[in-house]
């Protein structure tokens, strides 16, 4: 029996991020979301909870995320979906269920740790949260927020090829500067199409900046 | 590079639907583009294809002194909400060398000065 004070919450560190690949937006991977040099015995479980879609968010798109078990998926694993109405509002939550049959470490390197099978979210603006249920006097509750903090990993320098870059004035003192700017991102697009899947009605924002 | 006045796309950025165009909006430091749409890729690009985007932006000003050296950066991100919180790019590229402008205004149609900041009245020829 779970005894009453067995909760305890932590937020991760730096070195239990595991972000998710980048094919994993694409491809019906694993995501792995938690590492560290932990060990959960035989019998007993993991929950991650996931929020999916909020018609009550303030952001502009209410779908965050998909989820779906993948045929690859370990045989002790299930997923919920539950949909959750409060008055007009809508919520759908998913929750990644485990039980291992067998001990578990969850960190051997950069290719482990505890993954959802699988888990498509749109680039990194969902929450998770990791119940580890470790014994009936300790559970601990991981709260992870995939925004821009350990996984900036898709930053690279060199890509851009500029192809064309103008500059007119339209003042006479070298104020109010006119530019014209071309830039070639085959290679980018070519090395994206890997890991990325666009969709039908995605309206994405293209930033330009200068330093 | 100044504030940022405005910009236009020129080109290259395909828009999301039959209704909204791809708009190029400007803060003072930022130039962005929203309704953009999948480059038209299915599934994946044809071999030596160039796939280029071209926009026109307008600064108030450089410094009116001597050369200007910076960076160009691009970012693309999934959805207006990603853009707002900055979160993580689907590529977020920066170019590999400096660009560099000199500052110089027209004192006369072949007299370009640094560091001019006066008024001149006279014809220019267009040949």
């Amino acid at each position: 029996m779970i005894t009453n004070n067995a909760l305890k919450t932590r937020s991760y560190t730096a070195n239990q991020y595991r972000c998710p690949s980048a094919e994993a937006w694409k491809n019906n991977t694993s995501v792995y979301v938690f590492s560290a040099n932990a060990i959960i015995d035989a019998q007993r479980s993991t929950i991650s909870e996931v929020v999916l879609s909020d018609t009550a968010s303030s952001a502009t798109d209410k779908n965050f995320c998909e989820a779906n078990l993948i045929s690859s998926a370990v045989d002790d694993e299930d997923l919920l979906i539950y949909t959750l109405k409060s008055g007009s509002n809508v919520k759908t939550v998913g929750y990644f269920v485990r039980t291992y049959t067998s001990s578990e470490n969850f960190y051997a390197g950069n290719n482990a740790g505890l993954a959802l099978s699988y888990l498509k979210c749109k680039y990194f603006v969902f929450t998770i949260k990791v119940y580890f249920y470790w014994s009936d006097t300790s559970i601990t509750l991981y709260n992870n927020n995939f925004t821009n903090g350990y996984c900036n990993s898709y930053t690279s320098y060199g890509g851009l090829n500029t192809k064309y870059f103008s500059q007119s004035y339209q003042k006479n003192d070298g104020t109010d500067v006119d530019f014209v700017h071309e830039v070639d991102i085959y290679s980018i697009v070519n090395a994206m199409t890997s890991n990325f899947n666009f969709r039908a009605g995605d309206a994405m924002v293209l930033r330009w900046t200068f330093s | 590079m100044g504030s940022f006045l405005s910009c236009a796309v020129l080109g290259g950025i395909i828009s999301t639907s039959d209704t909204q165009v791809a708009t190029c909006i400007t803060t003072s430091d930022t130039i962005y583009i929203t309704n953009v749409a999948g480059f038209q890729m299915d599934p994946s690009l044809p071999a030596l294809s160039n796939y280029r985007l071209k926009i026109r932006f307008r600064s108030d000003g450089v410094t009116d002194t001597n050369d200007n050296t910076f960076y160009h950066y691009l970012k693309l991100y999934a959805n207006i909400d990603a853009y707002n919180s900055d979160n993580h790019g689907i590529f977020n590229e920066r170019m590999a060398t400096s660009v560099t402008t000199t500052s110089c205004a027209y004192y006369s149609p072949t007299d370009c000065r640094i560091g001019y900041t006066g008024s001149n009245i006279g014809v220019f020829q267009v040949q």
